[in-house]
């Protein structure tokens, strides 16, 4: 044989025997990794179908779209829809189910976001089920591919019987909220109608008291005295309902400053020293801190510390109330020690709770309501402070007020000095005028009106006006040099409003104004103050105080609380 | 043994009419690789009868040989480029067939060509689609969601392995054998009658894998 013909057969059946090998092994490569893939194939056909299955089976109402049309619905959302089957609830577009809403625009955007290539979540729309019942509902949705199509997986909630409730939450809110405000004013036409009669009382007392010394019998001096004393338990009373109230229903208003307590503390003792002279006990005071302030609520720290030193007098029936003023870092600490009667180990945990009390029924040896530990606890808490009990029955209580003082770099931060002043000087008088001065005095109330007649003619030319209007006209009409404002007129305007108005008038700006007046909340007094007056004085009130502020701003122009 | 030989002769000039048939049958199925093979196999048939008149009327096909197979190679060298998705490999088909084409240029004017060159020729392009069938045999491999024997690369990369390789060294030695032993050399002709009728028939089992997918699906492209 050829040595070419050895070389061709030879070579051929190389060459062949290659070639068949190479598609052998691409034929038993390819088997493999197509069982392999056979084998993930049936493992996700197996998975799609429990998946399938279990959205199918969802509660949660699932529904695919594209363009609207549903494409996919599982057994909750043809119940949701109304639908008897599947294919009835698909009949329609989607689009077609949104409810369309006039008053509520935003629920019409739903078929428009539907559209577009975004995420929708916790959306709210309304539907109109296959039988026409309208619905709330909530949708969450989502692009995403379904049958190689673009589509869109919308989970469905049905919210009707939330936005229900919703709806009739936010109606009892708003009852609430009415009832909040009925009884504000409930309770600030009580403060009113209580404070204004008591001021008469107080004030006509005082009147006939400094009227006719000397010319009384020695025990109608007494019954006067009863009377004032009376009276000024009843507006104490009145004030520690008002006030817990007020801080029950989160209307107390917090009006912090700089209060260099030391100071107010000796001045609250000095006001109750006569209290404890009546009684024989001795009523001491000693500061370790006289610079220390605070800055907190001039009024909560003064209803605080009286209160607790007002009950270490009445219930110690001898020896001593010891007041202490002491500072343990940047804690001021005021203690009030007496040798009263003490509380007892059961009752202690309750002191400071609302009405209590720990002798109670008609043989109770002390008085009152049992709101003033209570509404002291609140006043401390309000300002930042703390309220402890130590007690022995029998030898007597310390109570101890602890408040945060108030540190340098604060009263650098508020950029105040440390000097106290009650309230700094705002309207001077135009003029100090020779003879007497001109005082408005505004006020609805016909026997205020008198008893203030009676009490200012003497040294004042006094006009009243009953209301907003005749007031203006005096002013209009008149030189006035002070006003008095009660802040409830009769009328369309109020004080407030009349002061404000003042304020803003460039020919009366500068004339002096006292809110004088039965309104006697802290916002009152906040009110009245942002409005414009130069002092704040609530009924009842000491005439002679009245009269001495209103000497001192038309003198010196200060101003002044009571 | 003549009698043989010319049976296979006659019968591989025509089995490029079943593959051929079978294309038009499923034209609406092919894709636009199988649809331009069918095309191929008209070619090549007109060619191959060329051929068999010229052989039958005793005069050298050699002229027809030369013109045929850079016009075979253009045409495959289509279909192999449009199933590729690979670009590396669709520049280095392309760069194959510009080099062969310049290569045929050149000694279409160094050699004869009504006597000469087709055997070189030949050798070359079997050459290069043993090239192209194992590149395309191994992209076939890559297809997981296709059964290789429902593949119709498969099936076409095959043929033209099968063939190319097989013949490789009858076209290049069948003329140096022809001039050694004149009577014997053309039974050696047998080998390339029987490849061809094996191309053929591969090529209609690649056609007939389309039955079922109307139209060429995506699973068959993603595997060039």
């Amino acid at each position: 044989m050829p040595e070419t013909l050895t070389v061709l057969i030879s070579g051929t059946v190389v060459l062949l025997t290659l070639a068949l090998g190479i598609i052998a092994v691409v034929i038993f490569q390819q088997r493999k990794v197509f069982l392999i893939q056979q084998e993930n194939l049936d493992k996700l056909a197996e998975s799609e179908k429990r998946y399938r299955r279990l959205v199918k089976l969802s509660p949660f109402p699932l529904v695919v779209s594209v363009n609207g049309r549903m494409q996919f619905v599982n057994d909750a959302a043809v119940k949701l829809f109304g639908a008897v089957s599947e294919e009835e609830l698909m009949q329609r577009s989607l689009h077609d189910y949104v409810q369309s809403d006039h008053e509520r625009p935003e629920l019409n955007r739903l078929p428009h976001l539907l559209d577009q290539d975004m995420e929708l979540s916790n959306y709210k729309a309304q539907l109109e089920r296959v039988d026409g019942q309208i619905i709330d509902i909530e949708l969450t949705s989502a692009p995403i591919s379904f049958d190689e199509r673009d589509a869109r997986h919308i989970v469905i909630r049905d919210v009707t019987q939330q936005e229900r409730q919703k709806a009739e939450l936010i109606a009892a809110k708003e009852k609430a909220e009415q009832s909040d405000k009925l009884k504000d004013a409930f309770i600030a036409n009580i403060s009113h109608e209580i404070r204004t009669p008591l001021h008469i009382i107080i004030g006509y007392s005082n009147l006939i008291t400094n009227e006719l010394v000397g010319k009384l019998y020695p025990e109608m001096d007494t019954y006067f005295q009863a009377i004032r004393r009376g009276s000024q338990r009843l507006m104490r009373t009145v004030e520690h309902i008002l006030n817990i109230s007020s801080i029950q229903v989160g209307t107390f208003q917090v009006r912090p400053e700089e209060v260099r307590i030391s100071d107010r503390v000796e001045e609250l003792v000095q006001e109750l020293r006569s209290l404890a002279q009546r009684k024989s006990i001795a009523l001491n005071f000693a500061s370790e801190c006289p610079s220390a302030l605070l800055y907190a609520d001039r009024y909560c720290i003064d209803q605080a510390v009286s209160n607790v030193i007002d009950n270490a007098i009445k219930f110690t029936k001898r020896g001593e109330v010891n007041v202490r003023l002491f500072q343990i870092d940047r804690r001021v600490c005021i203690e009030i020690a007496d040798t009263g009667i003490g509380i007892s180990p059961e009752y202690l945990p309750k002191v400071f709770s609302v009405f209590s009390q720990e002798a109670t029924g008609y043989t109770r040896p002390f008085d009152g309501l049992g709101l003033g530990l209570s509404l002291t606890k609140r006043y401390v808490e309000l300002n930042r402070g703390s309220i402890t009990v130590k007690s022995r029955k029998g030898k007597g209580s310390t109570f101890t007020l602890q408040f945060l003082a108030d540190s340098i770099e604060e009263q650098e931060q508020r950029g105040s000095h440390v000097e106290y002043m009650p309230v700094e000087v705002l309207h001077r008088p135009e003029s100090d005028v020779a003879g007497r001065k001109t005082i408005l005095f505004v006020e609805d109330d016909e026997e205020t009106q008198e008893f203030m007649a009676t009490q200012l003619s003497r040294e004042y030319n006094l006009r009243i006006a009953a209301t907003a209007h005749s007031a203006w006209t005096i002013l209009e009409s008149d030189t006035i040099h002070l006003v008095l404002m009660d802040l409830s007129l009769q009328g369309d305007e109020d004080g407030i409003s009349l002061t404000k108005r003042i304020r803003q008038d460039q020919r009366f700006a500068g004339i002096p104004i006292i809110a004088v007046t039965a309104h006697a909340f802290p916002k009152d007094r906040i009110q009245s103050l942002e409005a414009g007056c130069n002092a704040y004085f609530p009924k009842p009130f000491r005439i002679e105080e009245l009269k001495a502020a209103m000497q001192s701003i038309l003198t010196s122009g200060s101003r002044s609380e009571s | 043994m003549e009698l043989i030989r010319q049976i296979f002769q006659y019968s591989t000039a025509f089995s490029t009419i079943l593959p051929f048939i079978a294309g038009i049958w499923l034209w609406k199925r092919l894709d636009i690789g199988l649809r331009i093979l069918t095309w191929s196999l008209f070619v090549i048939l007109l060619f191959d009868l060329a051929a068999m008149f010229l052989a039958l009327m005793s005069k050298s096909n050699a002229f027809v040989l030369n013109i045929y197979a850079p016009i075979e190679l253009f045409l495959f060298f289509l279909v192999f480029y449009l199933w590729s998705e690979s670009v590396n490999v669709k520049r280095s088909l392309l760069a194959t067939v510009i080099l062969f084409f310049i290569f045929w240029l050149l000694f279409w004017r160094v050699l004869d060509i009504k006597e000469g060159m087709y055997d070189l020729v030949l050798t070359v392009e079997s050459v290069l689609f043993v090239f192209f069938s194992v590149i395309a045999l191994f992209s076939a491999l890559n297809n997981d969601k296709l059964p290789v024997v429902k593949n119709p690369i498969f099936w076409v990369s095959s043929a033209l392995l099968i063939y190319f390789a097989g013949n490789l060294f009858v076209f290049a030695l069948i003329k140096e054998l022809s001039k050694e032993i004149p009577e014997q050399g053309k039974y050696i002709w047998i080998i390339h009658s029987l490849l061809n009728l094996t191309k053929n028939l591969f090529f209609l089992g690649g056609f007939l894998t389309c039955r079922k997918h109307s139209p060429f699906s995506s699973a068959v492209r993603s595997s060039s």
